[in-house]
C-alpha cells in the first residue's frame, strides 16, 4: 500500500514538471544549443580558451554548427582563428571549441573575445538565448616601469646625459636610461625633476628648456614640450593644467614666471604668471598653487600663492631664507624648509622650518642655528625628516623643536625621500660618477640595501 | 738635418755675439732672423716639432685647425670656432703651456689657452714642444708647450701680404702682413679679421649650428732697432679681440655670447758681449672676458680682467764654446677683478739655472733647475735634465726627464663659492725617450714617453658647504708613443712632400682606475702636398680615435681636407696666389665634443697679393 502511494507521488509530481517545461517551451519540445565559457578569464599565456556548446537533446545525426568571433581582441594578434565551424556527433549532447590564445609580447589592455553561434545545422531555429559566451584574455605583460622606483638623473650640465633609472623597491634590479632605450634618442640635459599627472610623467629638462611627456609606466614618449619654457625647474598640475617654475635667465631677476601646460595638447598656454626671482619647488592643495622662490643664483625667502582659477599670485609669503622643499599635510598646512644663506655670501642665516596654515596663510615656524642649512623636507607618518651636514633627523609634525640627536649620520645625499618608513636617498658622488641609491630602513636605522645608477641622480619617485 | 742646421744657427749667433767690433758685425746681425732661441737651444733632448710660414699660410684658418691637422696634440672644440682646449699626451687644457715670444700666456684665471682665440695669421712660426717645460716656461708646461713666434728680420727689405678670402656659412677674412727691414730697424705688422655666420648644417638633421656666429680680430706690431753693435732693443705688441656666440648642442639651445680681449705687450733689451748675453723684458699682458648669458641683454653680463706685469732677467755667460751658463730670473705682480671674486692679486719670483754643456760634437746636454715663490702657496723646486746624442749622422738619440708644476689659478683659490686658499701645486714627473732619424729628405722621430701626475686639481661637491670646492684630489698616470715622419722628394720641377703624426696614448685616472675623459687612445693625421711650378695641391686627413667622455664613450671619426693653389706671375715682385680649399671634403658626420656636430662639407676660396 505504501508503495503504491509512493508511485503515485512521483507520477504526479513528474507529470507536474513535465507540463511546466513544456509549458516554457510554448509546448513544442526541440532540442537547443548553448554556449559557455570554460573560464571567464584565460591568462594570454593559457594556450586555448575553450567554450561549449550544449544541446539540451541528443540528435541522432552529426549535424554543423557555424560560429563567429568578437570581442576588443584581434584575430591573428591575439588568437586564432576568425570564425569557423564544429560538428556535434550524433548521439551527443555536447562539445568543445578550442580557440587558441596568442601570448604576444605586446602591452595591453585586458581583450575580450566573444563567441557567437551562428546556425546549427543551417538553422538558426536550434539557437538557444544564451547564443554567446564572451571571456577575458589578461595581458601577461605587465607594464615595464610600474610598482617600481623612477630615479631621475641631472646628468652633467650641457653635456646632454640626463636619464631615467628604473629600480625596483628591493634595489635588487635597475634599468638606466629607460627614456633613450625606449624611444631610441637621448632624454636632453639636466632632468631637473619629474611631475606625475594620470598615466602621464613631465620630465622638466632645465638646460634643454623642454618637457618630455611620456606614459610614466611605459616611458613612451607622448609629446616634446620645447617652446616657451627658459630654465624650467618643477611642474604641479592644478585646474586641469600643468605649471611649470621657470627662472628665466638666471642672472635676470624680474623675468621669472609660471608656464602654463594644457594638458589636452601638451602646448604651452600664451598666458604666463610672472613671479619672484628664483622659482623652485612648487605643490599644489586643490586649486592653489604654492611656489618656493629660492632666489636662483642669489637667494629669496618667500612663497608665491598661486590661484590655478584666475591664475594670478593671490599673494605672497615670507618664509625663511632659501625655501628648498615643502611638504603638505593631511590637515591643510603647508610646511616649508628653507635652508638659509650659505656662508658664502657674507650674510650667513640659518634654516626655518615654517608652516602654512592655508585657510589662512598664517605662519609659525622654528628656527635652526645660524651655520645649519637643512635640505630635502620629507613627511611620512606623522614625522618630518631633513637633511643637513650628512645627517637626517626626524621629528613630529607636532613638535616645537628640533631635535638633537640625528637617525642617521655619514651620508652624502643630492636628494632624499621617505615612504612608509623607509628612507631612499642619493649620492652623486663626485658627478662623473655613476651614483649611488641607497635605502634605510627608518625603525632600526640600518641600511638595507643599495644600487648603482647614473650619472647625478637627484629625483626620487614611486611609481 | 735639422738638428745641424739649428747648430750653425745657434754657431752663427754665437759668432756674432764674439766679433761686435765693425759694422759688419751688424750686417751679419742683420741675416740673423731673431726668435726664441732658447726655445731651440735648450731644448735638445726634446722633440720639437716646428711649423713653418708654409704651412701656417696653407692652413689658415684657426690655430686649432692647424695644429689639429700638423701635430700630434689632440683638441677638444666645443663645435667649430667655439672653446677649444689642448690635450698634450693626455694631459688636460691647463697642462699645455702656450709661450708668446718667450712667455707664458695661459690664463690667470683658468690656467688654460683657448685656441680659437690664437690667430695662426701673424706668427712667422709655431713650434710644438713634447714634453715637461716648467723649467723654462712655468706653470702648466706639463704635456708640452706650444710656440708663437715672431720674427724680426734686419736685412734690407720690405714685403707686404695682404689676403681676402671668403668660404661657406657666410664666412669672411681679411688680412695684411707687412715685413720691413733696413739693416739697423726691422718691424713687421700683421692685421688678421674672421667673421663666420658658422650656421652649417647638421648632417643627417634639418638643424643648423644656432647661435655660433664668430669674428675675431688679430693686431699684432713688431719692432726691433739695433742701438748699437752690442745692444738690440725689440717691442713685441700683439691685441686679440674676439666675438662669439656659443653655439647650442643637440640638446640645449644657446642664447649666450662671449667677449675676449686679450693684450700683450713686451719691450725686450738684449745685450750682446764677448762671453755673455743679458736680456731685460718688461711684458704686459692683460686678458679680460665678458660672457652674455642672453647675448640681447647688453647690460647684463658676468665679466673678468686680469693683468699681469712681469719683468725677466737673462743672462746668458759662455764659459767656452762648449760650455754654456744660464740665469734667469723673473719677477711679477698680478692682480685680477671680476664678478665671481674679490680683486685678488699674486706676486710671483722665479729664479732658475741652466747649464748647457757639449762635451763632444756628438754629445749635448743640459741640466736646469727653477725655483718659483708664490706670494699665495708654496711651490716645488724643479728640474729637468735633457740630452742629445748623434750616434751617426742619420741617428741621434734624445733623452729627457722633469719634475713640472702647475699652479692653482685664481678661479680655483678666489672663486667665490669655493675657492680653497689651501690648494697646492699639482706636480708631474715624466721621462721621454726619442728616437730621431734623417736620411736625405726623409725623418722619422720616435717618442715614448710616461708622465705621472700628483694632486690634480679638480673641483668636486662638498657634501658639508653644498657647493663646490677644488681640491687636490686626483693622480694621473700617461704612457704613450709618438711617431712623425716626414718625406720630400723633388724630380725636375715636381715637389711632393709628405708628412704624418701618430700618437698612441694611454691614460689613467688612478683614483677610478679608468680612462681620463677626452683622450683619444689612437690619434692619427697625414698630409701629402704636391708642387709643380706655380701649380700646388694638398691633402690632409685626421684620423681621431674615439674618447671617454661621462658615463660613455664619443665614436672616432675620419676627417680629410683638400685644397689646390695656383701662383700667377710668379716673376716679377708682384704675385698673385689663388687658393680653393675643400674642408671635411668626404662630407663627414662627426661631434668633436659630444653633441656638438662639426661642420659638413665647406668651401673656402683665397685670393693673396705679395708685394
Amino acid at each position: 500500500m505504501k508503495l503504491n502511494k509512493l508511485i503515485l507521488v512521483a507520477f504526479i509530481l513528474g507529470l507536474v514538471f513535465t507540463s511546466c517545461s513544456d509549458d516554457d517551451d510554448n509546448g513544442i519540445s526541440v532540442s537547443e544549443v548553448s554556449i559557455q565559457a570554460g573560464q571567464v578569464n584565460y591568462d594570454e599565456a593559457a594556450a586555448n580558451a575553450i567554450f561549449t556548446m550544449v544541446s539540451t537533446q541528443t540528435f541522432t545525426s552529426d549535424i554543423v554548427i557555424t560560429y563567429s568571433v568578437s570581442g576588443t581582441a584581434e584575430a591573428g594578434l591575439d588568437y586564432g582563428v576568425a570564425s569557423g565551424s564544429l560538428i556535434m556527433l550524433a548521439g551527443e549532447s555536447s562539445v568543445d571549441l578550442s580557440i587558441a590564445i596568442i601570448d604576444d609580447a605586446e602591452l595591453e589592455a585586458d581583450e575580450t573575445l566573444i563567441i557567437t553561434i551562428e546556425t546549427v545545422d543551417g538553422s538558426l531555429d536550434l539557437i538557444s538565448n544564451t547564443n554567446s559566451a564572451t571571456i577575458s584574455i589578461i595581458d601577461n605583460e605587465t607594464a615595464p616601469f610600474e610598482d617600481g622606483i623612477l630615479i631621475s638623473h641631472e646628468g652633467n650640465f650641457g653635456q646632454g646625459n640626463a636619464s631615467v633609472s628604473f629600480v625596483s623597491f628591493d634595489l635588487q634590479t635597475v634599468e638606466n636610461n629607460i627614456y633613450s632605450t625606449v624611444n631610441s634618442n637621448p632624454l636632453g640635459d639636466v632632468a631637473q625633476s619629474i611631475g606625475f599627472n594620470g598615466d602621464f610623467a613631465y620630465i622638466v629638462l632645465n638646460v634643454s628648456n623642454a618637457i618630455e611627456v611620456v606614459n610614466r609606466y611605459t616611458f613612451e614618449s607622448v609629446a616634446t614640450i620645447n617652446t616657451g619654457l627658459n630654465n624650467p625647474r618643477f611642474i604641479a598640475f592644478a585646474n586641469g593644467k600643468g605649471y611649470v617654475t621657470n627662472w628665466g635667465d638666471g642672472s635676470v631677476s624680474t623675468d621669472d614666471y609660471l608656464a602654463i601646460i594644457n594638458l589636452d595638447s601638451n602646448t604651452l598656454d600664451s598666458q604666463t604668471i610672472p613671479v619672484a626671482e628664483g622659482c623652485e619647488e612648487i605643490v599644489a592643495n586643490g586649486n592653489t598653487l604654492y611656489v618656493a622662490h629660492q632666489g636662483g643664483f642669489s637667494q629669496n625667502n618667500v612663497v608665491s600663492v598661486v590661484d590655478a582659477t584666475s591664475n594670478t599670485v593671490s599673494s605672497t609669503i615670507t618664509v625663511g631664507d632659501v625655501p628648498n622643499s615643502m611638504q603638505l599635510d593631511g590637515s591643510g598646512n603647508l610646511w616649508v624648509l628653507a635652508g638659509g644663506k650659505p656662508s658664502w655670501t657674507g650674510d650667513e642665516t640659518g634654516g626655518k622650518l615654517s608652516k602654512i596654515n592655508t585657510s589662512d596663510n598664517s605662519v609659525t615656524s622654528i628656527d635652526f642655528a645660524t651655520t645649519e642649512h637643512p635640505n630635502h623636507l620629507a613627511l611620512d607618518n606623522g614625522a618630518f625628516y631633513y637633511y643637513t651636514s650628512g645627517s637626517v633627523f626626524k621629528m613630529a609634525t607636532s613638535a616645537t623643536t628640533l631635535p638633537t640627536t640625528a637617525e642617521l649620520t655619514g651620508l652624502n645625499f643630492y636628494g632624499m625621500t621617505v615612504d612608509n618608513s623607509v628612507l631612499y636617498g642619493v649620492n652623486a658622488l663626485d658627478f662623473t660618477s655613476n651614483g649611488i641609491l641607497s635605502t634605510y630602513n627608518l625603525s632600526s636605522n640600518t641600511l638595507e640595501a643599495s644600487a648603482t645608477v647614473n650619472i647625478i641622480p637627484g629625483g626620487i619617485y614611486f611609481n | 738635418m735639422k738638428q745641424i742646421n739649428l747648430f750653425y744657427f745657434l754657431l752663427l749667433f754665437c759668432g756674432v755675439a764674439r766679433s761686435q767690433t765693425t759694422l759688419d758685425s751688424i750686417q751679419k746681425l742683420d741675416v740673423v732672423v731673431l726668435s726664441d732661441v732658447k726655445l731651440k737651444q735648450y731644448a735638445k733632448g726634446y722633440k720639437l716639432t716646428i711649423l713653418g710660414d708654409s704651412i701656417l699660410r696653407k692652413n689658415r684658418t684657426s690655430l686649432t685647425d692647424v695644429l689639429r691637422f700638423n701635430s700630434n696634440i689632440y683638441f677638444k672644440e666645443n663645435g667649430y670656432g667655439m672653446v677649444s682646449s689642448a690635450s698634450f699626451r693626455g694631459t688636460n687644457a691647463s697642462q699645455t703651456a702656450v709661450i708668446w715670444n718667450g712667455i707664458n700666456i695661459n690664463s690667470q684665471l683658468n690656467g688654460q689657452v683657448d685656441f680659437n682665440t690664437i690667430s695662426s695669421a701673424n706668427y712667422d712660426n709655431i713650434s710644438i714642444r713634447s714634453g715637461g717645460g716648467s723649467v723654462q716656461y712655468g706653470s702648466g708646461a706639463i704635456g708640452g708647450t706650444v710656440h708663437l713666434s715672431n720674427d724680426l728680420d734686419f736685412k734690407s727689405h720690405f714685403d707686404s701680404r695682404a689676403q681676402v678670402g671668403m668660404g661657406s656659412f657666410d664666412t669672411q677674412n681679411v688680412n695684411y702682413n707687412g715685413s720691413f727691414g733696413n739693416g739697423k730697424w726691422s718691424a713687421t705688422i700683421g692685421a688678421a679679421y674672421v667673421s663666420s655666420e658658422n650656421d652649417y648644417l647638421f648632417l643627417g638633421t634639418d638643424r643648423r649650428n644656432e647661435n655660433g656666429a664668430f669674428d675675431n680680430l688679430d693686431l699684432n706690431l713688431n719692432l726691433g732697432y739695433i742701438i748699437s753693435d752690442k745692444d738690440l732693443l725689440k717691442l713685441y705688441h700683439q691685441n686679440f679681440r674676439s666675438d662669439r656666440e656659443f653655439s647650442a648642442t643637440l640638446l640645449a639651445p644657446s642664447n649666450s655670447k662671449y667677449e675676449t680681449q686679450e693684450y700683450r705687450t713686451m719691450l725686450d733689451w738684449t745685450r750682446i758681449g764677448n762671453t755673455y748675453t743679458s736680456t731685460l723684458k718688461a711684458v704686459h699682458l692683460q686678458e679680460q672676458f665678458k660672457y652674455f648669458e642672453n647675448k640681447t641683454l647688453d647690460t647684463n653680463f658676468s665679466e673678468g680682467k686680469v693683468n699681469t706685469f712681469l719683468m725677466k732677467y737673462h743672462y746668458k755667460h759662455k764659459f767656452s764654446k762648449r760650455l754654456v751658463l744660464s740665469v734667469i730670473s723673473d719677477a711679477s705682480h698680478i692682480t685680477a677683478k671680476g664678478n665671481s671674486f674679490a680683486n685678488p692679486n699674486r706676486n710671483t719670483f722665479s729664479a732658475t739655472a741652466i747649464l748647457n754643456h757639449r762635451p763632444t760634437e756628438q754629445l749635448q746636454y743640459n741640466l736646469n733647475v727653477r725655483q718659483d715663490v708664490f706670494s699665495d702657496f708654496e711651490s716645488p723646486l724643479v728640474f729637468s735634465g735633457d740630452a742629445s746624442y748623434q750616434f751617426v749622422n742619420w741617428y741621434a738619440l734624445k733623452i729627457n726627464a722633469s719634475k713640472n708644476f702647475r699652479i692653482p689659478t685664481f678661479n680655483d683659490l678666489y672663486w667665490n663659492p669655493g675657492g680653497n686658499l689651501d690648494l697646492n701645486p699639482e706636480e708631474s714627473y715624466q721621462v721621454d725617450l726619442g728616437h730621431e732619424f734623417a736620411y736625405k729628405e726623409a725623418t722619422l722621430k720616435l717618442n715614448t714617453y710616461y708622465i705621472k701626475t700628483s694632486d690634480l686639481i679638480q673641483w668636486r661637491p662638498n657634501s658639508t658647504s653644498g657647493y663646490w670646492n677644488p681640491v687636490n684630489v686626483a693622480n694621473a698616470k700617461h704612457y704613450g708613443l709618438e711617431a712623425e715622419i716626414g718625406i720630400k722628394k723633388t724630380f725636375n720641377k715636381h715637389s711632393v712632400n709628405f708628412s704624418s703624426a701618430y700618437s698612441y696614448t694611454e691614460t689613467e685616472d688612478v683614483e677610478k682606475n679608468q680612462r681620463l675623459f677626452y683622450v683619444p687612445l689612437h690619434k692619427a693625421n697625414a698630409s701629402l702636398a704636391y708642387n709643380y711650378k706655380a701649380f700646388t695641391a694638398f691633402y690632409q686627413h685626421m684620423y681621431n680615435g674615439e674618447v671617454e667622455i661621462i658615463g660613455n664613450t664619443l665614436d672616432g671619426f675620419d676627417v680629410g681636407n683638400l685644397g689646390v693653389s695656383y701662383n700667377f706671375n710668379t716673376s716679377g715682385k708682384l704675385v698673385y696666389e689663388a687658393n680653393f680649399r675643400i674642408n671635411n671634403v668626404y662630407n663627414t658626420y662627426y661631434e668633436n665634443v659630444a653633441l656638438r656636430p662639426m661642420p659638413n662639407r665647406n668651401f673656402t676660396i683665397n685670393l693673396t697679393l705679395k708685394f
